[in-house]
């Protein structure tokens, strides 16, 4: 677990922030809205490795 | 470490130089109506009080237009003098669609002037002057529209393209 992906994220979430903001604000609600659904998409696939190591950790300690 | 900071870089301008590339094309697009419309004004003025026949005009005009109209008057004239179009049309038509083709114009916009080609040279003087104000009415709707989309997309396309490099960066990181 390396502390680089928590700033990826981080890093990314806010860059999404202003990508909204600037869009919204040239009157594009609809594209605003996909790429915040993309960025959501994109960190998922980043986490998603981690997530699944989570579980099955979860799954040894209660030895299923 | 260092490698990847230099890709980045090069990542992130590649992106801003698109989008600034993007964003130049709606600046320029009203600045070239509008010398559209100054030159167009001459050409009414060569063709109804001068009454100076239309390669004559289109080369007095091509001289006192900038750029993009200079060059498209003149290989207009150009045309006219050659001898090889039937009509002012055909010699229109070529010309913007040699030297039109890479502007800023957009489509409806050279739609117009081509229209307005087919008009040019086919009648008397007052049917000539009214076909002008038609086309400045015209003309002056494509500029608002210019000018909104400029105000609407000029900043966006800058600043889409930075933070899309950005991004990019931060994911391939």
């Amino acid at each position: 677990m390396d502390i680089n992906l928590v700033f990826r994220i981080a890093g990314l979430g806010i860059i999404i922030a202003i990508l909204n903001m600037v869009l919204i604000k040239s009157g594009r609600e609809e594209v605003a809205m996909m790429t915040t659904l993309v960025g959501v998409v994109i960190i998922c696939i980043m986490v998603v490795s981690l997530i699944s190591k989570l579980f099955d950790s979860v799954k040894t300690m209660l030895m299923f | 470490m260092l490698l990847k900071l230099i890709g980045g870089i090069f990542i992130i301008t590649a992106c801003g130089l698109f989008g600034i590339a993007a964003s130049n094309k709606y600046r320029g697009r009203p600045r070239e109506l509008r010398n559209l419309r100054s030159s167009l004004q001459m050409l009414e003025t060569e063709i109804i009080y001068g009454a100076t026949p239309l390669p004559n005009a289109f080369n007095n005009i091509a001289d006192k237009s900038c750029k993009v109209w200079y060059d498209f008057f003149k290989l207009a004239s150009i045309n006219l003098n050659s001898g090889i179009y039937y009509s002012v049309k055909e010699a229109w038509d070529s010309a913007i669609e040699e030297k039109l083709k890479n502007t800023n114009l957009n489509k409806p916009d050279i739609e117009l002037l081509g229209q307005f080609g087919n008009i040019l040279g086919n009648s008397d003087c007052e049917d000539q002057l009214k076909h002008f104000k038609l086309f400045y009415k015209q003309l002056e709707q494509q500029e608002d529209a210019a000018v909104e989309d400029k105000k609407k997309n000029e900043k966006l396309y800058r600043s889409l393209g930075f933070l899309l490099g950005l991004a990019v960066f931060i994911i391939l990181v």
